[in-house]
C-alpha cells in the first residue's frame, strides 16, 4: 500500500523488520480510537460493557465458521448486535446494567462454546481472538485501524460534549437516546478490532487503564482526553519496544496492558505524594 | 450532642407526620387517597402555559396518580405541593415527558425549551469537569477536548454571575457544595432560555442561606420564563408561589396562594388539619 508508506518510514526508524513497523502504526491507531472512547466508559460507568462485547464474539466466530461466511464481518456485526443489545434491555426493562450485562455476557459466551462444542472446526481460530495477536496484521487490517481512527476522531468531535453531559445532568437523559445507541455501536466496534490487538481477556483494560490515569491525573475534562491519549499511545508503542528485546520476550498486548495499568497506579501514587505533601506543607506553614 | 437533638427532632416530626398520615388514610376505606372532596377547589387561569386534563400515571396495577386536571399559568411561579408519596415528583416528570401517562398534558408552544433541576443532584463527584467545562457542554459544537469559543466563556460568566456563582468557573463541578451545584445547574438550565423551568425539591439538601439565595434568584426571573416547583416548605410556597396546585394522588386543589392556604384544603390534601401539625410540633 503507497499511502501507508511515510509512515512506515517513522516506524522504520524505530523498527527494521516489517512487521514490527505494521505492529507500532497499529497500536498507534488502535490508541487513538481506545482513549477517547476509554474516558467516556470510565465516565459513563460502562466498563463491563466492552468485556460483554469481547466475550460474545465467540458466539460470532462460531457461526462465521459453521456457515462459511467471512469471519472478521460476521464477528463485527455480531458484536456491535450485542452492543446495541445491551443498551436496548437495559433502556427498556427494570434491571440494573450490570445484570443485563452479566446475562447477555454469559448467554454469548454459552452460544459460543455451545457452537464450538458441537463443531469442531471452529476451534481453529478462537486462540487468536482469546490471545489476541498485533505482530501478524496485514495491511488490510492496518487500513481497517485507519478507518477506525478516523471514525472515533469524528465521534468525539460530534457527539463528545453530549455524552459527557449526560453522564453529570441526568435531565438531558431524554434527549440521548440516539447518542447512546451510537456509543453503544461505536465501542463494540472498538471492542472486536481491539480483540484482535489484545484478545478478549484484556480488551477491557486496554480501553479503561489509560482512562482511569487520565481520570486521577487530570484536573479538567480537557486534560482528562489529552493524558488519557498521551498514557495510551505511549503505553502502547513503549510495550510494543519492550516485548520485543530478547530479554524481556514477551506477548505484546499483554505487556502493553501491562504497562498502562502499571502508569494507573503510577499516577495514582503519585498523587497520593504530592497530597500528602501539600497537607505537610499547609499545616507546616500554620 | 445540640445538633443530634435537632435532628433526631425533625425526624421525630417528620415520622409523626407520616404515621398520623398512614394512620388517617387507613380509617378510610380508600388507601392513600382523599376521596370525598365536597369543597374541592380548582381555579384556572386565562393564560396557561400547560394544561393537564384527566391524567394518570400508574406503576402495573398501582395508580400512583389518577384524574389529574390542572392548569399552570403561564410566566408565573406554580408550587406543587402535598404529602409524602403524593405523587409531585411523578407529576413534574409527566409534563416533562419522562413517565408514560394517560389523559393529555397540552403546552401552550409546540415544542416548548423545558429546564429541569432534579431533586438529587447525584452524579459521578470525581469526575474531572470544572464548572465552566459543565456550562458548555451541548452549548457549542466544538467538543470540550478541543477548544471552548472565547464568546461561550463570556456568556458563561454572565449566566454564572446572574446565579452569583461567578468565583466557581474554575472550580471541579464535583466540589460543590449542595447549593452551588444547584445554582450551576440552573445557570446551565437558564443558558437554554427555557419556556418552562422545573424544579424538584429545591430546597431539599441546601441550608438556609443557599434556600433563600435560590428563592431570590428565582424571584427575579418570575416574569420571564413559567416555573414548576415542586415544595414540602408550605411557607415559602406562600410566600414565593402565585399559583398553589395541592396534590394527593390527584389534584386536591389548586388556585392563587390565599385561596388555598386555609385549613381546609390543607386537611384535605394532607391528611390532617394545621392545628393538629402545630400540636405536634409543639408536643415534639
Amino acid at each position: 500500500m503507497e499511502f501507508l508508506e511515510p509512515f512506515y518510514n517513522i516506524t522504520g526508524l524505530l523498527y527494521e523488520e516489517s512487521f514490527m513497523q505494521r505492529a507500532s502504526l497499529a497500536l498507534l491507531l488502535l490508541s487513538i480510537a481506545a482513549s477517547g472512547t476509554g474516558v467516556l466508559v470510565v465516565s459513563r460507568r460502562m466498563a463491563f460493557f466492552p468485556d460483554a462485547v469481547g466475550h460474545t464474539i465467540f458466539g460470532g466466530l462460531a457461526l462465521a465458521l459453521i456457515f462459511g461466511l467471512q469471519v472478521d464481518l460476521v464477528v463485527l456485526f455480531f458484536g456491535v448486535f450485542i452492543g446495541l443489545l445491551i443498551i436496548y434491555v437495559v433502556r427498556h426493562s427494570n434491571l440494573a446494567s450490570d445484570t443485563v450485562i452479566g446475562l447477555i455476557f454469559s448467554g454469548g459466551v454459552a452460544f459460543g462454546l455451545a457452537l464450538v462444542s458441537r463443531y469442531p472446526q471452529a476451534q481453529g481460530r478462537i486462540n487468536r481472538y482469546f490471545l489476541g495477536d498485533i505482530l501478524t496484521v496485514n495491511d488490510n487490517e492496518i487500513i481497517l485501524l485507519f478507518v477506525l481512527a478516523i471514525v472515533s476522531i469524528i465521534f468525539f468531535v460530534l457527539l463528545y460534549n453530549r455524552l459527557m453531559l449526560s453522564c453529570v445532568s441526568p435531565a438531558n437523559y431524554l434527549k440521548t437516546v440516539l447518542p447512546e445507541y451510537l456509543f453503544g455501536g461505536f465501542l463494540a466496534f472498538v471492542v472486536v478490532i481491539a480483540v484482535q490487538v489484545v484478545g478478549v481477556l484484556l480488551v477491557t483494560a486496554l480501553l479503561i487503564a489509560p482512562a482511569a490515569a487520565g481520570r486521577v491525573l487530570a484536573p479538567t475534562g480537557r486534560w482528562m482526553f489529552w493524558i488519557t491519549l498521551l498514557v495510551s499511545v505511549f503505553s502502547g508503542q513503549l510495550g510494543l519496544l519492550a516485548a520485543c528485546q530478547p530479554e524481556v520476550n514477551t506477548t505484546p498486548g499483554a505487556t502493553v496492558v501491562f504497562i498502562a495499568i502499571v502508569i494507573f497506579g503510577l499516577s495514582v501514587l503519585g498523587k497520593r505524594i504530592v497530597a500528602s505533601l501539600s497537607k505537610k506543607e499547609l499545616i507546616h506553614n500554620q | 450532642m445540640g445538633s443530634l437533638i435537632k435532628v433526631v427532632l425533625i425526624y421525630g416530626l417528620e415520622l409523626s407526620e407520616y404515621f398520623s398520615f398512614r394512620l388517617k388514610c387507613q380509617r378510610n376505606d380508600e388507601p392513600m387517597l382523599n376521596k370525598n372532596t365536597p369543597e374541592i377547589y380548582v381555579d384556572s387561569y386565562e393564560d396557561n402555559a400547560v394544561v393537564i386534563k384527566d391524567m394518570g400515571v400508574s406503576y402495573g396495577s398501582f395508580d400512583i396518580l389518577r384524574d389529574v386536571t390542572a392548569t399552570i399559568p403561564e410566566k408565573k411561579q406554580t408550587v406543587i405541593i402535598g404529602p409524602n408519596g403524593a405523587g409531585k415528583s411523578t407529576l413534574v416528570l409527566a409534563i416533562l415527558g419522562a413517565v408514560p401517562h394517560t389523559g393529555s398534558i397540552e403546552f401552550f408552544k409546540t415544542s416548548p425549551v423545558l429546564g429541569y433541576i432534579p431533586q438529587r443532584l447525584d452524579f459521578d463527584r470525581h469526575l474531572p469537569l470544572t464548572v465552566a467545562e459543565f456550562m458548555s457542554l451541548g452549548r457549542t459544537r466544538w467538543p470540550v477536548w478541543l477548544r471552548c469559543p472565547k464568546k461561550l466563556v463570556q456568556k458563561n460568566m454572565e449566566y454564572l454571575e446572574l446565579v452569583k456563582a461567578q468565583n466557581l468557573a474554575k472550580r471541579p463541578l464535583g466540589s460543590l457544595s449542595g447549593g452551588e451545584t444547584q445554582r450551576v445547574f440552573l445557570a446551565r438550565a437558564l443558558m437554554d432560555d427555557p419556556d418552562l423551568l422545573v424544579l424538584d425539591e429545591p430546597a431539599a439538601g441546601v441550608d438556609v442561606y443557599g434556600e433563600q439565595l435560590l428563592s431570590e434568584i428565582l424571584d427575579t426571573f418570575k416574569r420571564e420564563f413559567t416555573i414548576v416547583m415542586v415544595s414540602h416548605d408550605l411557607k415559602s410556597a406562600k410566600n414565593h408561589g402565585d399559583w398553589i396546585i395541592c396534590l394527593n394522588r390527584t389534584v386536591v386543589s389548586a388556585g392563587p396562594p390565599e385561596k388555598i392556604f386555609r385549613t381546609e384544603v390543607i386537611t384535605k390534601a394532607f391528611g390532617l388539619d394545621l392545628d393538629s401539625l402545630e400540636a405536634d410540633a409543639g408536643y415534639a
